[in-house]
Parts: C-alpha cells; sequence; structure tokens
C-alpha cells in the first residue's frame, strides 16, 4: 500500500465534499477572470462615457470619445477600435442651446451663470419647461409643475436635485437642430478627407452627445457593456474585475503577513523558556484586547494610504490568534515521540521545527488562513466603503467595497440604477460565500474530530 | 480566584495605558496641519490657535498634559467645532450609538440563538441545512451590502421604514440594527447550534432522557445553560464587532452617532476628536472584554482552577 502523508488525505476528503468543491472552481474562476481582467474585458475601468451615463447591462452605446477630432493629414481622434477602418461615417444631431450652471450650497442656489459668456444672474423664471433639460439626466422636465422659479439664495426645487452632485447644470434648447453626416476617410490611420454632408472640409470637430450612431464598413459600430455602466459611463465588469484584483490581493497577501508574523512568534513562544513564553503571550494578550480596527483606521486616515500600509495594518490585526493556534499546537507536538525520537537522532531544534513539526501542524494552519482571507477581504472592503480607499501613484484603486459605497451613492429615490449596486455586492457576496464554505470544507477535511458547527 | 480577579484588572489597566499612548502618539505624529483648511490665517491668528490647543509645546510635554487632562475625564478641545468641547460632542452623540449596538446585539442574540436551537433539534433534516446555509449567507454578507440592500426594499420599494436619517425613537433604528445583527446573528447561530450537540451527546442528557424528560425540558432546563457557555466567550469579540459595525452603520443609514464622529474627525484631522473618540470606543471595547471574562469565569467554575 503507497503511504499517504495527512495532507494528501485531507486533499482528498476536501475533494469528496461537492459543496467544498463548487466552491474551489468559483473561487478559481474568480481568481482567473479577476487577475486576466484585460483578457475578459476590452474596456478600461477608469474609461468615462460621460454622454451616455448608467446604462443598463447588456446594453450597447455607439463606440465614441468625449471629442471626436480630424484634420487632414493626421491622426484623427477617435475611439481606438474605429483607427483600424479606412471609412468611418459619423451620424449627428445637433440642437442650439444654452446652457445654465447652478452651483449649489448647503441645498441652496448659490450662483447661477450662463456658460457661454459667463455671464452671472440673480434669479431667471422658466416657463416653457418642455425645451428645458438637465444634462447628465434623462427625460423631460416641466410634466408636473408648470413653472420653476430659482433665485440666488434660495432651496434647490427638488425636481432639480440630484444626490452627491454640488453643481446643476440646465440646457435651454432654442428648437432649431441641424443634422447630417460625417463621412472620414483614413489610409494608415492618417485622414485624407472628411465630407460634411457631401461637402468637403479641412478639419472637424464634434462632442460624443451629438452623435447617435457610428458605422464602418457597413457594420455599425457599438461598445457593449456586460454588466452596465456606472454613472460616469465606466463599464461596470471591467471595473469589478479590475477591484476584485485589489480585494483578492490584498486578502492574500495580508493572510501571507499574518502567517509569516504568526508562525514566527507561535514558534518562538514554543520553544524559549517558560518565562519568556509567558512574556511573549501576555504581550499577544494585551494586543488582542486593543481595538485594532480603529488603530487601522486611524492609521490610514492619518498616515499613508499605500498598499503597503494596508498590508501591515491588516495583517498586523491578524498574526494574533495564528500565534496562539501555532504555540499551542507546536507545544503539544514538541511533547509527542516522534520528536524524541529525531532528537535522539541528532537532528538540531531548527530541523527538528521544519522538517517534523511544522509539517505535521500544517492542518490547523491551513484550516485558519482560508477562515483569515474572507475575514481581511471583508476588513478591507470595509475600509473602501467608509472612503479609505488605496492610494497608488496619486489615485485611489477603487476595491469592491469602494464600487458598493458608489452604487449605494448612484441609487435613485425610487431605487433607479439598481445594478450599479447589486453588480459589485453580487461579486463580493459570491466570492465571500464560496470561500466560507471552502474554509467550512477544508476544517471538516483536514480536522475529522470536530464533526459539528 | 482573586488572583486571577488580580490579574485580569492589571492586564486592563496596561491594555488602556497601552491604547492611550499608541492612539496619542498616532495622531501627534501624523503628517499635515490641523488647521489647513482654514483660508487666511495670519501668523498670530495661527500661533493662537497653537497656543489654545498646546501644539507650540514639544511632544512629551503634550503628551503628559492630555493624560492628566484624561484623567480628569477631560478630552480636550475640537479644532473643528471650536463652539463645542469634545466631552459635549460625546455625550450628545454616544447614546445614539449605544441604542443603536444595544438594539442590534438584542436582535443577534434572539435570532441566532431561537434559530440555533431549532437547527440542533432538527439535525440533519431540512430546517438545519436551510438554517446552516442561510447562516453561511449570513456570515458573507457584508453590513455595506445588507444595508443599502434593506434601504432598496424597506426603503424604496415597499416604503414601510424611514430610509436613513435619526428621531428619537425606535422607528429609525429598526433597519440599522437589523443590518448590523445579521452577521452576529449568524454566527450566534452557528455557535448555539454547536454548543447544544455538544451537550445533547453527553451521558447526563442521556439519563434524563432515560428517565423520560421531555425534549422541551430537557434543553431549555439541563442542557442551554451549557450549551451557551461558548456563547458567552464569543460576546466579547461580538461586542467589538457590533461597535465597529455602527461606524458604517451610521454612515449609511446617516445616523448622527459617535461612529460618524470618529471617521470625519479621521479625515477632517481633527486631532483631540479622533483621540477622544477613539479611546472612548477602546473603552468600552476593553471593559466589555473584561465583564465577558469575568462572566465566563462565573459560569464555567472548571476555568478557576489553578493555572
Amino acid at each position: 500500500m503507497k503511504a499517504t502523508s495527512p495532507l494528501m488525505m485531507g486533499w482528498k476528503r476536501l475533494l469528496s465534499q461537492p459543496l467544498a468543491c463548487v466552491s474551489l472552481c468559483i473561487i478559481t474562476l474568480i481568481v482567473v477572470l479577476c487577475f486576466g481582467a484585460s483578457l475578459f474585458s476590452t474596456h478600461q475601468p477608469e474609461d468615462q462615457h460621460l454622454w451616455v451615463g448608467a446604462l443598463a447591462p447588456m446594453s450597447s452605446h455607439s463606440s465614441l470619445v468625449a471629442i471626436q477630432k480630424a484634420e487632414i493629414g493626421v491622426l484623427p481622434k477617435v475611439h481606438p477600435s474605429l483607427s483600424q477602418y479606412e471609412q468611418i461615417k459619423y451620424s449627428f444631431k445637433k440642437e442650439a442651446y444654452r446652457e445654465l450652471r447652478i452651483a449649489l450650497h448647503r441645498g441652496l442656489i448659490h450662483r447661477m451663470f450662463w456658460v457661454e459668456g459667463a455671464v452671472a444672474i440673480d434669479s431667471i423664471a422658466i416657463k416653457e419647461l418642455e425645451n428645458v433639460r438637465q444634462r447628465f439626466r434623462s427625460g423631460q422636465l416641466g410634466h408636473d409643475l408648470p413653472e420653476l422659479k430659482l433665485q440666488m439664495g434660495n432651496p434647490i426645487p427638488s425636481q432639480l436635485f440630484q444626490k452627491n452632485h454640488p453643481v446643476i447644470f440646465l440646457r435651454f434648447y432654442s428648437g432649431s437642430a441641424q443634422s447630417g453626416q460625417v463621412e472620414l476617410n483614413l489610409d494608415r490611420g492618417l485622414v485624407q478627407t472628411i465630407v460634411i454632408n457631401g461637402k468637403e472640409v479641412e478639419s472637424w470637430e464634434e462632442r460624443a452627445e451629438n452623435i447617435y450612431h457610428v458605422e464602418a464598413r457597413g457594420e455599425t459600430q457599438q461598445l457593449f457593456h456586460l454588466l452596465g455602466t456606472d454613472r460616469l459611463g465606466r463599464d461596470l465588469f471591467s471595473r469589478v474585475l479590475h477591484g476584485g484584483q485589489i480585494s483578492l490581493m490584498v486578502g492574500g497577501v495580508a493572510t501571507l503577513v499574518s502567517l509569516i508574523i504568526g508562525l514566527f512568534v507561535g514558534c518562538l513562544a514554543a520553544i524559549s523558556k517558560p518565562l519568556w513564553d509567558r512574556f511573549l503571550m501576555a504581550g499577544v494578550d494585551v494586543l488582542y484586547a486593543i481595538p485594532f480596527m480603529f488603530l487601522v483606521i486611524l492609521l490610514l486616515s492619518l498616515f499613508s494610504r499605500s498598499l503597503l500600509m494596508l498590508f501591515v495594518a491588516l495583517g498586523a490585526v491578524q498574526w494574533l490568534t495564528m500565534s496562539r493556534i501555532v504555540r499551542a499546537q507546536v507545544k503539544a507536538s514538541l511533547n509527542l515521540p516522534y520528536v524524541d525520537a529525531a532528537r535522539l537522532g541528532g537532528a538540531s531544534l531548527y530541523a527538528i521545527l521544519t522538517r517534523h513539526v511544522l509539517p505535521n501542524i500544517a492542518g490547523p494552519v491551513i484550516i485558519y488562513c482560508t477562515i483569515t482571507v474572507p475575514a481581511v477581504i471583508l476588513e478591507e472592503s470595509f475600509l473602501a466603503f467608509i472612503g479609505l480607499t488605496v492610494q497608488f501613484n496619486g489615485r485611489s484603486l477603487d476595491s469592491w467595497g469602494s464600487l458598493v459605497h458608489q452604487g449605494m451613492q448612484s441609487i435613485g429615490s425610487g431605487g433607479e440604477q439598481l445594478w450599479i449596486l447589486a453588480v459589485p455586492s453580487m461579486a463580493m457576496v459570491v466570492t465571500l460565500l464560496a470561500l466560507n464554505f471552502l474554509g467550512d470544507g477544508m476544517r471538516d477535511a483536514l480536522d475529522p474530530k470536530d464533526d459539528h458547527g | 480566584m482573586s488572583w486571577i480577579l488580580f490579574k485580569r484588572v492589571g492586564t486592563m489597566v496596561l491594555t488602556l495605558f497601552c491604547l492611550c499612548t499608541i492612539t496619542f502618539f498616532l495622531v501627534r505624529l501624523a503628517p499635515g496641519n490641523p488647521f489647513e483648511s482654514e483660508r487666511h490665517l495670519d501668523e498670530v491668528a495661527e500661533k493662537a490657535l497653537n497656543a489654545r490647543y498646546g501644539f507650540d509645546r514639544s511632544l512629551p510635554e503634550q503628551y503628559f498634559m492630555y493624560m492628566g487632562h484624561l484623567l480628569r475625564g477631560d478630552l480636550g478641545l475640537s479644532t473643528k467645532f471650536q463652539d463645542r468641547t469634545i466631552n459635549e460632542i460625546i455625550s450628545s452623540h454616544l447614546p445614539v450609538s449605544i441604542a443603536l449596538g444595544a438594539l442590534s446585539l438584542f436582535f443577534a442574540i434572539l435570532l441566532g440563538v431561537g434559530s440555533g436551537i431549532f437547527a440542533a433539534l432538527y439535525r440533519g433534516k431540512g430546517w438545519d441545512l436551510l438554517i446552516m446555509s442561510l447562516a453561511v449567507l449570513g456570515l458573507s454578507l457584508p453590513t455595506f451590502v445588507i444595508g443599502p440592500g434593506l434601504q432598496v426594499l424597506f426603503g424604496m420599494k415597499w416604503p414601510i421604514l424611514p430610509l436613513a436619517g435619526y428621531e428619537p425613537g425606535l422607528t429609525h433604528l429598526i433597519l440599522p440594527a437589523i443590518t448590523l445583527a445579521l452577521p452576529f446573528a449568524a454566527r450566534i447561530a452557528r455557535l448555539t447550534r454547536a454548543g447544544l450537540l455538544d451537550i445533547l451527546g453527553q451521558n447526563y442528557i442521556k439519563a434524563g432522557r432515560s428517565r423520560g424528560f421531555g425534549t422541551t425540558r430537557l434543553v431549555f432546563v439541563h442542557a442551554l445553560k451549557g450549551a451557551l457557555l461558548p456563547l458567552v466567550s464569543f460576546l466579547g469579540p461580538a461586542i467589538a464587532g457590533v461597535a465597529t459595525g455602527t461606524v458604517v452603520v451610521e454612515k449609511i443609514f446617516q445616523i448622527p452617532g459617535l461612529g460618524r464622529d470618529f471617521i470625519e474627525s479621521a479625515l477632517n484631522r481633527d486631532p483631540f476628536l479622533v483621540l477622544g473618540t477613539a479611546l472612548v470606543y477602546g473603552v468600552f471595547l476593553v471593559f466589555s472584554n473584561f465583564l465577558t471574562d469575568l462572566l465566563t469565569l462565573w459560569m464555567n467554575p472548571r476555568l478557576r482552577g489553578p493555572s
């Protein structure tokens, strides 16, 4: 009969549990999706499409950039997916409007001015509401109200109010519209001719919101958003995958940090003299009683919010339990006959620890690690949710926690745009659920004595 | 017994001292100036402000001054809310947080112990499986997913409870308390089930059963006290978790509690308000850990033996 190590036996027992197997597959899938994000999503997580705003899952829009620019003889400014084509056709419809910028301060109108020419005004009464539209908000104003009166220092009418938007733009359309088609002919990426409504011109520039259709090589060119977009028009699928990278990486690395510190302190306490052992463990007891989550919040909000700081802060919280487990296990193992046998055989203390004791206590340590990973992911997203996102190169890296927070802020008062909240929430819940089920399965497989709980 | 008590009190005092010292130096050594956001601050005014808060002295001097005030129960002045002392701010916001925490702990214990007993009684049956799966789901649902979810369900789709904000009374606390309670209810249910199953397998229960005692009497009179022992030692971490959770729940439901003060003052760099709120949390948690320890010792005489 072939000899099997306890770990191999545990692995086989794990594979015999269907729930743990499914969880393992789901976790593998999520890890592959997140870390191969650029393979599975053509969108960049930070690419904004302000003019489309929040799009529901499974929807698409024209492949545009904020401002399309073309000039004969140079590279055009179009969406990267279009530059390979020899001919691009844009259909546009331009409506003439004037834009009013309204700045708010604590819900009161603070300043108003016409964007064109920057003419400040004190008050305005708007009567023909069907020609007025609010930028970044679909649908027309004025179905339920006869007129709007805006006065400096007065509260903003609730119909215009948008959560977390300190500035509101109103557009007054004059009714005359201009429409047509632009044809760009390209050769090796450079613009050859620009034709607007049959007339050749030297240069062309158009904002994305005026273009409603893009065509190249006889096909409609569109961008597809599997899980929709957020309020700034950023692709949610790619944001969730990139956010997952941060969450999973923090979970893994912080667990590793806690494992290393915990193993070191635990082993040290177990093999040193009783006085030192008691001293070390009393230190652990004192640290244990300190509410660490508050210290981590302090560390991150007062000092730098780098990845390194996060790993250290979260790892430093988790190593305490790990060191207790390791110490208890090592201490128990050191009294077993096989350690005596190794000692009689002339093995050094280091060799006994690394070659004999540590492999034997791997079970409980692995179990604790699988519990730690979801706990750390939860803690990191907790921090991200309250606004303590990791900063890297001067910008915040959004993890699942901050995506959930953004989702919570973009929900309308009637529960509209629910997917912005639901998508990152689901990603998180599924991952944590799978990790927790795996942890349970791991405990049943590696610690067969404990058959309930 | 008195030796154990002495040791616990000693550890508690040491922990509190470490907590105050670590937090003080963390806050005071942090880069940045609390008056940064004040516009047009001339040199004289800045000097006056620094003198008012003691920032013109050396760090050790500031530390001893702060500790001295702390022993007299004075938490100092806020740099942001210059018209109120920190004692006033905290004493007006702390009761809200305590009400929220207590209510959610109550929900968690009620729901957790109830469903735990139920699952243990139907061990291996459909109910057990359902409750335990729900418990794992509860463990995996972060409060900041449950909170907005409940807001959408009960504040928007079926508007029966207030969406956010706070007014004295229970209605504004129900959703936040449930949000906070669910993850702990899940843990308590698992602990209760495991503890009860452990006890129900023991000989004295079998003896009771052979005498013809009914299941209700066996569970509620004989088994439950022993089964709840692991739960009592979980109470310390649970209180700590609920306290941490109030920070995020207060943010979600816009409740003016201590947690919001803590986060906002940390982000605003309001040094003494951060210190004050962190210390209130710290003292509360250390003290509740101490009480939990005493409760465990009282309920389980086996732990009192010579260590």
